[in-house]
């Protein structure tokens, strides 16, 4: 369903003489249903690679296929949740979760199943009729994650979802991410700069090193789920990863 | 809050009714001071200086009567009626501005061959356009809607403009990935994100225009409220001409208000955060 490949992308800015690297031959792979996180610093080239993904822009070089199809353009197969949540100001929590179904021309009943059934899942029931400013940024987050998942995506993009929630909202939505994506498994690339919300979240940690934006290394977190952040195994982890993007500050 | 009230001596005891009244009128004391002064003025001390200068204001108690007259006869509702029509029907033609300044805002090419149109034609005041409008039309309405409108479109046009180029980057990326083709998105993405920004366009417009009309009345038409204070400066009648101002300033005032309603109802989410 959700088979995602990068084949030695590399993404140049600006006109030529006056060109910024984002990013360099990026290649790796992901399983239909894998939890992914891509994890760097500011500046590495995290949001520009999702953005490839997404189809909002072009690779200069390489090839990026969802289930064998050459990713060409924004399209509901790939849906972002933003860093700014970007929900519609003027549509309410059931609008803003209905636009991308009512651009697939569903009919209205087939429709409010669908909403209501994700805004169930996020658990917003109650909310459905309040426009984005009436609410928290954690439900506002919620609403994001509503509606990019609505449109049945085979793969769900998140860019520093959580980095604008303070730390009781951030572990919390973490916590219900992996509930969500428990009960309705999907192909998720997820950026953050957290070594802790990496191995707490993922299957397979990308690491990238800036300047250009290159792939360091890309592991399997073999531990069981939900993860226990005392555990030898994490904490061995952790003191790994913080030894890769620490060598890379220092470098 | 009950500040206001606490500092005279009404009793405790005293619902809140005296202190709402009482906070409503308080702005107006200044006002009403002034409009007894002015009634004073003209009553004792401009007769005693000069009998020809009195007639060069009017006092408040003499203007009502000749406003009463003036509504009675349907001569001032005559006049505001014109008034409105061609500003009506000015808005009506200027509202073209707000798919042009989409367009504009929206696709490159269209904003570069227009730029510069707009850029010529914008820094020309209104009321620099009414002798050759004068000569192209007459006296009338035709005349007058032409000056009004210039005094409308560019205030619409750039507003829409602005806030079709200031429309957040990624609601279009989110519309665009949840499936939203061009029309869509122009229609309920793009249009939606910059209505406040129109709206604004809209009553700066309708403002300006007024201000135009007033200007193209004074000397290019034959009914209108400034042609009847054009009018009444000719016969002396300063009353009339001071009713006049006062009709303009509360007509003025009346279409701005309807504006702030149709922006309530056009965009019940942007009162949420206090609105604009
Ligand atoms: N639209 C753009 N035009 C030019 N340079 C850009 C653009 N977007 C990003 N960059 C540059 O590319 C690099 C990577 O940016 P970004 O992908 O936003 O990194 P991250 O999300 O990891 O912080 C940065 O040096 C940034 O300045
Ligand atoms: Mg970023």
């Amino acid at each position: 369903m959700g088979r995602v490949s990068l084949a030695g992308v590399s993404k140049t800015y600006g006109d030529p003489g006056q060109t910024v690297t984002a990013l360099t031959n990026v290649s790796f792979e992901l399983a239909d249903g894998e939890f992914c996180a891509i994890l760097g610093h500011s500046g590495c080239g995290k949001t520009t690679l999702l953005n490839m993904v997404a189809g909002f822009e072009t690779p200069s070089a390489g090839i990026i296929r969802v289930e064998d199809q050459p990713v060409s353009g924004p399209g509901w197969e790939r849906t972002m949740v933003f860093q700014d949540y970007a929900l519609f100001p003027w549509a309410t929590v059931r609008q803003n979760v209905a636009f991308g179904l009512e651009m697939k021309k569903l009919p209205a009943d087939a429709r409010a199943a669908i909403v209501d059934h994700h805004l169930d899942l996020v658990e917003l029931t109650g909310f459905a009729d309040r426009y984005p400013d009436q609410l928290s940024g954690g439900m506002r987050q919620r609403v994001a994650i509503a509606r990019a998942l609505a449109v049945s995506p085979r793969v769900l993009l998140m860019d520093e979802p959580f980095g604008a929630l303070d730390d009781q909202t951030r572990r919390y939505m973490q916590e219900e991410l992996v509930r969500i994506w428990r009960r309705e498994p999907k192909t998720v690339m997820l950026v953050t700069h957290s070594i802790d919300e990496a191995i707490l979240l993922a299957d397979k940690i990308v690491v990238l090193s800036s300047r250009p934006g290159r792939i360091k290394q890309v592991l399997s977190v073999d531990l069981e789920r939900p993860r226990d952040e005392d555990s030898p195994d994490y904490l061995a982890l952790k003191r790994y990863l913080r030894g890769l993007i620490h060598a890379e500050t220092a470098a | 809050m009950s500040g206001a009230a606490a500092g005279t001596a009404v009793p405790v005891i005293l619902p809140a009714r005296r202190a709402n009244w009482y906070r409503r009128l308080k702005p107006l004391v200044l006002l009403a001071g002034l409009v007894v002064l002015w009634q004073l003025v003209c009553l004792l001390w401009l007769p005693r200086l000069d009998r020809q200068i009195a007639i060069l204001l009017p006092s408040p108690v003499q203007l009502a009567s000749t406003a009463g007259k003036l509504i009675a006869t349907g001569e001032l509702p005559h006049h505001l009626a014109d008034s409105l029509r061609r500003e009506a029907v000015a808005f009506a033609l200027a509202l073209w501005a707000v798919p042009l300044g989409i367009a504009m805002g929206w696709w490159r090419g269209i904003h570069q061959q227009f730029y510069p149109v707009v850029e010529i034609l914008r820094p020309i005041p209104p009321l620099a356009w009414i002798p050759l409008s004068i000569l192209w039309f007459g006296l009338g309405d035709v005349q007058n809607e032409f000056i009004i409108f210039l005094g409308m479109v560019f205030p619409i046009l750039l507003n829409t403009l602005e806030g079709v180029r200031q429309v957040d980057r990624n609601l279009i990326r989110a519309a665009r990935s949840l499936g939203a083709g061009e029309a869509v998105l122009l229609r309920r993405v793009v249009l939606k994100a910059a209505l406040p920004q129109i709206v604004t366009g809209l009553r700066v417009g309708l403002g300006f225009g007024w201000m135009a009309l007033v200007a193209a009345e004074l000397v290019g038409a034959n009914s209108g409220l400034g042609f009847l204070i054009n009018d009444a400066r000719s016969l002396l009648r300063t009353d009339i001409v001071v009713v006049g101002m006062l009709a303009i300033g509360v007509a003025g005032l009346t279409i701005d208000f309807a504006l702030r309603g149709l922006a309530r109802w056009l965009l019940p989410w942007s009162q949420q955060q206090g609105g604009r």
